[in-house]
């Protein structure tokens, strides 16, 4: 990529350098334009005697008409005429020498006039600005990520058995690597820990490298961003559990999009009042008692002390994705996941290395913590058959969709039979098909009460 | 809230494995759209500068390339980026090889009313 900046550049570097050098040695015309400089003055005397010549000049033509006209007698209108225009010919003819040359405005030729190319020097200059702005703003994207997996490394190391796996090299050569995905995006990819599967981490920056959003990032500003994605481990022995927490904007906009929140829990507000949680926070849960068991004293006064870098944590075992669009539904529920979320503001956190390690520890107690957590038995039932009643409604709702998915499949075969009909070379086969399918039509048109009476 | 016991278990390494192109691809361009729009613009901004002879639009072209540029992602095929960047330029050269006068700025216009 970087290659091709360069290229562009100096592409447009030697545009500028090959213009000025021949401003000054290439210019063929140079000598053309002095010589039109100098002659332009003294021409204007010789014109007015020209014109004194031509006025003296008509009596002579008259006369020479006059006499052809008495030689012939009768005379064509359009010899007339042609005679009129030889006439004005050979004036023109006489005076051409020395009537001076008339310059129409031609533009003067594009490489001795810089100054009247604004427009473009204005483009050039943004594409020049875009780029310096693009390789400072990709610079501190990386180096803001970098510093940042660079303070959870150690943590992580000491979690997980692999850290920074970029999925393709073997585990011994393997170097801790936050992968680029986009020049403001970046992750890593922890695995190998009890109760998780993995550990996705993935800074969001702002989008330094591009001007455009730079500038409309000073109408709504954003900050930068760090999510961490946990895939818990499942099993028959970890209890169903959907838990969320977090800033109120950022909850409530979880909580209409999220499938799995909307479906199936409600806010409590007793409860983050019981809990003396920040009063910007918002508490969701789908059970009272899942609140209890894990807002343990330790967890909520980590999560005061974090207010301001902690946005967000999500745990469900329902986790489905957000919600499908407006006017979209799923015909098939998607699989459902066993999943922590938890979203962080870097601009407070990048502060000091100890809130990172320790909001990192919150993450792996919470892990820990989602697989021993037991329900009591009747919270277990209970949540157990809210979840069987989701799938109900859900299959209920979509039965008509799937029917009429059924029928479109029904027809689509019907017709691929009939063009299969219409292609058959072979007049026998063709006919033994034909029958076939006027039996089939035969078939589906009979109702099927009438087999009854029959019997 | 720190563990004793060593939480790490090599046996249960699950291997990152990039998404398959297609659903990473669609999951990406639902996320960030950007930089797949400013590739169209950048088409048709190239398309109107080589046919219609329309000087900024050519510029324009390669504006949007170099934003597109800006915010490609890594599994972006790089051949996209270089033939939008190809495309813009020679539109830009093209128009000013058959007609090298300057974009009139609307300023002038301005200044002169």
């Amino acid at each position: 990529m970087k290659i091709i900046g360069i290229f562009v550049f100096l592409a447009i570097l030697c545009g500028h350098l090959g213009s000025t050098a021949g401003n000054t040695d290439d210019n063929e015309f140079a000598e053309f334009e002095d010589d039109f400089a100098d002659s332009s003055v003294p021409d204007i005397p010789e014109f007015k005697e020209d014109k004194e010549e031509r006025r003296a000049a008509p009596p002579v033509v008259e006369q020479k008409d006059e006499f052809e006209d008495e030689d012939f007698g009768v005379v064509d209108e359009q010899d007339e005429e042609l005679e009129k225009t030889k006439d004005a010919d050979s004036e023109t003819d006489e005076q051409a020498p020395v009537q001076p040359l008339k310059f129409t405005d031609v533009p003067a030729h594009f490489r001795s006039n810089w100054a009247s190319y604004q427009v473009e020097g204005i483009v050039v200059l943004v594409i020049f600005i875009y780029l310096l702005n693009y390789i400072i703003g990709k610079t501190t994207n990386s180096t803001i990520a970098h510093t940042i997996f660079d303070m959870c490394r150690p943590s992580l190391e000491e979690q997980f058995a692999l850290v920074g796996d970029d999925g393709s090299s073997e585990l011994d050569k393997l170097e801790p690597t936050l992968r680029r995905e986009t020049d403001s995006v970046f992750s890593a990819w922890c695995t190998g820990r009890v109760n998780a599967n993995s550990l996705f981490i993935q800074m969001k920056m702002i989008k330094r490298q591009d001007l455009v959003s730079r500038i409309l990032d000073i109408f709504d500003p954003s900050y930068d961003k760090m999510t961490i994605k946990v895939s818990l481990e499942g099993g028959q022995d970890v209890d169903p559990m959907i838990f969320a927490v977090g800033e109120k904007k950022i909850a409530s906009k979880n909580f209409k999009e999220m499938l799995d929140l909307n479906s199936f829990v409600s806010e409590r507000k007793q409860a983050a009042q019981q809990f003396n949680l920040p009063a910007t926070w918002q508490l969701y849960a789908d059970q009272s008692e899942v609140v209890f068991s894990m807002l343990e004293p330790g967890v909520v006064s980590l999560l005061k002390r974090h207010e301001e870098a902690i946005e967000f944590i999500h745990i469900s075992d329902q986790y489905t994705g957000p919600k499908p669009g407006e006017g979209e539904t799923y015909t098939r529920l998607p699989e459902a996941q066993r999943i922590m979320f938890v979203s962080l503001n870097l601009k407070k956190l990048a502060e000091d290395e100890e809130s990172v390690t320790e909001i990192l520890s919150l993450v792996y107690y919470l892990i820990d913590k989602v697989k021993k957590t037991k329900l009591s038995k009747d919270a277990k039932v209970k949540a157990e058959r809210r979840r069987k009643e989701f799938e109900d409604a859900f299959l209920k709702q979509t039965h008509q969709i799937r029917q009429e998915a059924a029928q479109a499949r029904k027809e689509e075969k019907t017709r691929e039979r009939k063009q299969k009909l219409m292609d058959e070379n072979d007049p026998d086969r063709q006919k033994r098909l034909e029958a076939k399918e006027l039996k089939r039509e035969a078939k589906a048109k009979q109702p099927k009460m009438k087999q009854l009476k029959v019997k | 809230m720190q563990q004793n016991s060593d939480p790490r278990r090599a046996n249960k390494i699950v291997r990152y494995k990039p998404l398959d192109a297609t659903a990473n691809q669609q999951q990406a361009v639902s996320e960030d759209p950007l930089p797949e729009y400013m590739n169209v613009l950048g088409m048709i901004f190239s398309m109107c500068g080589l046919m219609i002879r329309m000087k900024w639009c050519s510029w324009l072209a390669l504006i949007c390339s170099c934003i597109s540029f800006a915010n490609t992602r890594t599994s972006d095929d790089a051949k996209q980026i270089v033939s939008s960047f190809m495309l813009s330029v020679s539109a830009v050269v093209m128009s000013y090889l058959q007609n090298p006068s300057p974009i009139i700025p609307p300023w002038v216009t301005l200044l002169q009313s």
